[in-house]
Formats: C-alpha cells, sequence, structure tokens
C-alpha cells in the first residue's frame, strides 16, 4: 500500500452527488437484501441517477481477504469490473455498499495505475473479451453519498431520531486500509455515521471500543470462531454499558457478526444485549419513511428491531404516506 | 588488530544484510509489500493494537523481526500467521509505513503456494468454486451445515425461511442478486480466472496432496455448537 499520513480535516473528502454506479457486494445481497432495496429507495428519492449493472461480478475482495484468491486475478477481476463503469455514459462514480468492496477496488485501482506494466497485463487479458480499464473509475462508499446529502435528507425526512441513542461501527477496511480518506472525523475517531445520525436529531455514542474491529477476520468467522466470539464480546460489551437504542453498522460482515453473535454470546456475557442493528442506509431509508419489511428488510435480522422502529414511529415529523 | 576484527564485523553484517535481503525476495518482490517493511522499529505500536495478539500468543513485531532473521520458512510452515484478523489497525498506526497484516497476507499465499497453508482454508472447495460458477464469493446456498446453527433459533428459523424472504424483497432465492449475472460476463470472469494464477491455486491443492473432497468432509466437521473454548469459561 503506498500512502503517506495526511492528517485529516474534517469534511476535506470531495463525494459526488449525482451519477452512481451501484456498486454491489455479494455478502451484503445475500445477508441483508434490505440494504440494497434501501438504497436503491433512498437514490430514488434524492432523485439521483444510478446504474444498476447485471454484469459486474463480485470484487472477490472477501476470498482474497480470506487468502483463497491470488492478487494477479484478484486485480485483474477488477480491471474488467473498472472498464463497466467507464463505459457507462454518466454514471461513473462507484458506490460500494461494503467496505471491504471499497478497500479492496480501491487497492486493486491504486495498484494497476501505480504499475503500468501491470495494468498493460490485465488490459491484455479483458482485451479478448473487448474490454479496457483506463484509469477513470471513481470510489466511494454509500455511506459518505449519504453524509454529503445530508441536508436534503433531513427535508425528506418523515421521522426523526429525537431521543434516540445510537451506537456507531465504522468497517476497518472503510477506514483503516485507506486511513487518510476517511469522509468525516478520523480513522482513529471516524464519524461519518454518527453525523448521520445526528442529521436526523439522534445521539452518536461515544464507548471505548469504538475503533475496535468486530472480529470478522474472514477464515475467522467460516471456521475459527473462538477469534470472533472474543473480539465481538469485548465490543458488545463496551457498546452495551452506554445503552444504545440501536446500534448502526457500514459493513454486512460487521452486521453479521453484530447482529447474528449477540444472542450466542449472551451466556458467556451473563447479560443480554439485544442491541439492534441497522445498516447506514436501512436506517436512513427507515426515517424517510420507507416499509420496514419490504423495503428495509428488518426479517433478515437476528435481533429483532422493531422495537427501534417504534421508537422512530413514534417522532413523526411531517405526514407523508408510507411510500413502498 | 582491532581494525581487522572492527572490518570484519562489517563485512560481516553486510553480509547478513544480503542473505537477509535474499530470503525476503518473495515479499520484498511483491507488489503489495508495504514501503516501511525494512524500517521496522520494533515499538510495538502494532502488537498494543491488534487484536489478534489479545487471544493468542501471535505478536506482528516478533513476526518482523523473525522475518528480517531470516525465518521466513519457519514462519510459513507455522500456525501463527493464520491468527491474524486482516483488521489493519497495526497499518494505520505503524510509525514506519510498514503494513504487518498485509505482510502476513504475502505470507499466507506463500504458505499456500508451499503446500503449508491448504489446510487452512478448507473453505476453498466451496467458496473458489462459487465464485467460478456463479461469480459470488458469498452466495445464500453456500453456507454449509452448522454454519447457522451456533447463531440461536432465531437465526435457524430464519435461514428456513430466507428463500421467501428474498422473494418478498424481489431477490433470487439461491442467488446472491435480484437477476444472476448473466452468462457472457461469466465467460468473461472464467477467461479471468483461467489465466490468472487462480486456476494455478486450485491445481496447487491436488498438486501438495491435498484432494478437494478431503477438505469438504474437513468442513462439514466443524463443530460450531460445541466449541472447546466455550466449554472451558
Ligand atoms: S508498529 Fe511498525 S515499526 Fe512498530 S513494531 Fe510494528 S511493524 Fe515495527
Ligand atoms: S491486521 Fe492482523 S496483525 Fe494487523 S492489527 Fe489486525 S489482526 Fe493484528
Amino acid at each position: 500500500m503506498k500512502q503517506t499520513r495526511v492528517p485529516i480535516l474534517h469534511g476535506d473528502k470531495e463525494i459526488p452527488l449525482d451519477n452512481y454506479y451501484f456498486f454491489r457486494s455479494c455478502i451484503m445481497s445475500t445477508l441483508f437484501p434490505g440494504v440494497d432495496c434501501s438504497l436503491r429507495f433512498i437514490f430514488e428519492k434524492l432523485g439521483c441517477s444510478y446504474t444498476e449493472d447485471p454484469k459486474q461480478t463480485c470484487c472477490s475482495g472477501f476470498n482474497y481477504h480470506a487468502d483463497i484468491i491470488p492478487w494477479e486475478t484478484n486485480v485483474t477481476i477488477q480491471a474488467r469490473n473498472f472498464s463497466l463503469i467507464e463505459n457507462e455514459e454518466k454514471n461513473k462514480n462507484a458506490i460500494c455498499v461494503c467496505p471491504t468492496s471499497y478497500g479492496n477496488i480501491k487497492e486493486c485501482q491504486e495498484h494497476l495505475d501505480h504499475y503500468p506494466e501491470e495494468k498493460e497485463k490485465a488490459n491484455k487479458i479483458i482485451a479478448k473479451f473487448g474490454k479496457e480499464y483506463k484509469g477513470e473509475a471513481k470510489i466511494y462508499h454509500a455511506t459518505e453519498v449519504i453524509y454529503a446529502h445530508r441536508e436534503k435528507l433531513k427535508k425528506l425526512a418523515t421521522y426523526s431520531l429525537d431521543g434516540l441513542k445510537v451506537a456507531t461501527h465504522h468497517g476497518c477496511h472503510y477506514t483503516k486500509i485507506f486511513y487518510s480518506d476517511v469522509a468525516t472525523g478520523d480513522w482513529e475517531y471516524p464519524i461519518v455515521l454518527d453525523k448521520i445520525v445526528e442529521n436526523f436529531g439522534g445521539e452518536g455514542l461515544d464507548y471505548n471500543e469504538k475503533t475496535l474491529c468486530c472480529g470478522m477476520g474472514f477464515r475467522h468467522t467460516l471456521i475459527n470462531r473462538d477469534y470472533t466470539r472474543t473480539v465481538m464480546l469485548r465490543k458488545l460489551k463496551s457498546m452495551k454499558a452506554t445503552k444504545p437504542d440501536l446500534l448502526l453498522v457500514q459493513c454486512p460482515g460487521c452486521s453479521l457478526n453484530l447482529d447474528y453473535y449477540q444472542k450466542p454470546l449472551t451466556k458467556l456475557a451473563g447479560e443480554e444485549f439485544n442491541i439492534p442493528v441497522l445498516n447506514y442506509a436501512q436506517l436512513t431509508a427507515l426515517v424517510l419513511g420507507a416499509d420496514p419489511v419490504k423495503v428495509v428488510g428488518i426479517k433478515t435480522h437476528n435481533v429483532d428491531v422493531m422495537p427501534f422502529i417504534e421508537k422512530v414511529q413514534k417522532n413523526k415529523v411531517k405526514e407523508v404516506a408510507q411510500v413502498g | 588488530m582491532a581494525e581487522i576484527k572492527l572490518l570484519e564485523e562489517k563485512v560481516g553484517s553486510i553480509r547478513k544484510k544480503e542473505t537477509m535481503l535474499e530470503s525476503l525476495k518473495e515479499i520484498l518482490d511483491d507488489p503489495r509489500c508495504p514501503d516501511g517493511f525494512l524500517e521496522c522499529m520494533q515499538c510495538a505500536t502494532c502488537v498494543a493494537s491488534c487484536p489478534a495478539a489479545r487471544i493468542y500468543e501471535f505478536n506482528p513485531r516478533e513476526m518482523m523481526r523473525q522475518l528480517y532473521e531470516g525465518n521466513l520458512e519457519e514462519l510459513l510452515k507455522g500456525d501463527r500467521i493464520w491468527e491474524c484478523g486482516q483488521c489493519y489497525t497495526c497499518m494505520s498506526r505503524c510509525p514506519r509505513g510498514n503494513n504487518p497484516g498485509g505482510v502476513i497476507m504475502i505470507l499466507r499465499y506463500l504458505s499456500c503456494w508451499r503446500g503449508h497453508g491448504l489446510k487452512k482454508i478448507p473453505y476453498a472447495t466451496v467458496l473458489m468454486w462459487n465464485l467460478y460458477t456463479k461469480g459470488y464469493s458469498l452466495s445464500p446456498d453456500v453456507f454449509w451445515d452448522g454454519f447457522i446453527d451456533e447463531f440461536g433459533e432465531t437465526a435457524v428459523n430464519m435461514w428456513k425461511n430466507m428463500k421467501e424472504i428474498r422473494k418478498e424483497l424481489g431477490y433470487l432465492p439461491d442467488d446472491a442478486r435480484m437477476e444472476p449475472i448473466p452468462e457472457e460476463s461469466m465467460k468473461e470472469l472464467r477467461a479471468i480466472l483461467d489465466e490468472t494464477l487462480y486456476r494455478k491455486y486450485w491445481d496447487n491443492f491436488e498438486k501438495n496432496g491435498v484432494a478437494m473432497k478431503d477438505l469438504l468432509d474437513h468442513l462439514g466437521s466443524f463443530d460450531y455448537y460445541k466449541p472447546a473454548w466455550k466449554e472451558e469459561k
């Protein structure tokens, strides 16, 4: 990774306000399809132009960090995906829903741009089916888009988060790989999600283990769960102490862990966690009045989200019919 | 006399550096090798930040030192490199621009190419094949038996109904998305996988006498319900 440490200024990252290439994540769509649906709902509410491209393949980031896909392959897969983005007429801003996609494709792009011979090698392979990576694709994370549109979203909101306390967890592959590229806050103290919460009138909580990894560890979540359990226990205990109404996350892997492990860890922790977990897009769509089941997709959650939704629905700020 | 000794020492250390660089060639040549890799000052900032170091005797600082001392092969054969959780907290904090998590990833791949690490990635059987046939790392149909059990009754029941829940949201029951990746795109992806190291990585299992089928059995035998660690506490 070629990167020099640059101090972060609050809000100095330029984020495009329109023309998105919806870069989908296999883990998100597998575990929490409601996040995709929520994001579409938000794009439509904002009137943003976006592309959903069936030709985009998985970024293979999960496999890469789980040690089963050689770097060369990873980079070439991205060269192909980038060429699809570049071929778009105007929707050339890749919006990743998953931090590992974000970190992984950004790393691949850096590599292709940094080593012309590697770019040539990848291009030679994808040229066989008429594709070429030129170097124009821009990469962002979807939380950044919601953050950038915050003022408009506040005006569109049906509910407010007034009086609600939200603990946030930012994905390591969003904050720590490209650490000088966090939209607001610093990687040591990321506040992109907190700003989204505050924008809707809620309170973003601080807790001791805010920047601790969720313990997913890729291979660990698959076959070595003692690791995940131990990290998760520490994280959840520290979070629980601040009595959050909701845990807001950014990443499908973190959501899987933070949502699914709460119940099995009860015995070990000696306390019930029972903290509802939502993703940034789900919370935003909810506040905008989206249907909790048909859009937000709360049926795919292990900890019941309904108690939180009922709290939100008491905070109506304007009369808008619920949109499915 | 003293001068000669000094000279000998110097030559000795230069020689040591050369052998060191020789043994680290594979890492240094890797395009992902971090800028500050050779500048580790053994400060242990990475260790203090590392979640894996809190759990295991895992120590990224020590690993960097072992590498400089020429113990590459030993590291590749051992279990330690497999304990890292790939969170990159070490990288963002390292004052010397090193990236222990990234170096460990390079080591893991080297370990697999040599054949040592293949048993550490039994899920390769499922996930590598899934990428090849469907174009995703994960999709709803790849979770093997027992994967969800640990998460309790609600999760198990949820997954029993997952196909219905997905349909309600407009998603395909067994595919990750609303529509599968078109066949033409899959052909392109497969061309990439066949022409890059992916195919060789796959063949590397058989070459080292690790049959994919055995790995699959191995995968099914992971007991998520009763981990030893849970019993102890
Ligand atoms: S933080 Fe960096 S310099 Fe310090 S011990 Fe770790 S790798 Fe070496
Ligand atoms: S990437 Fe690995 S070595 Fe680095 S802090 Fe995370 S678990 Fe530790």
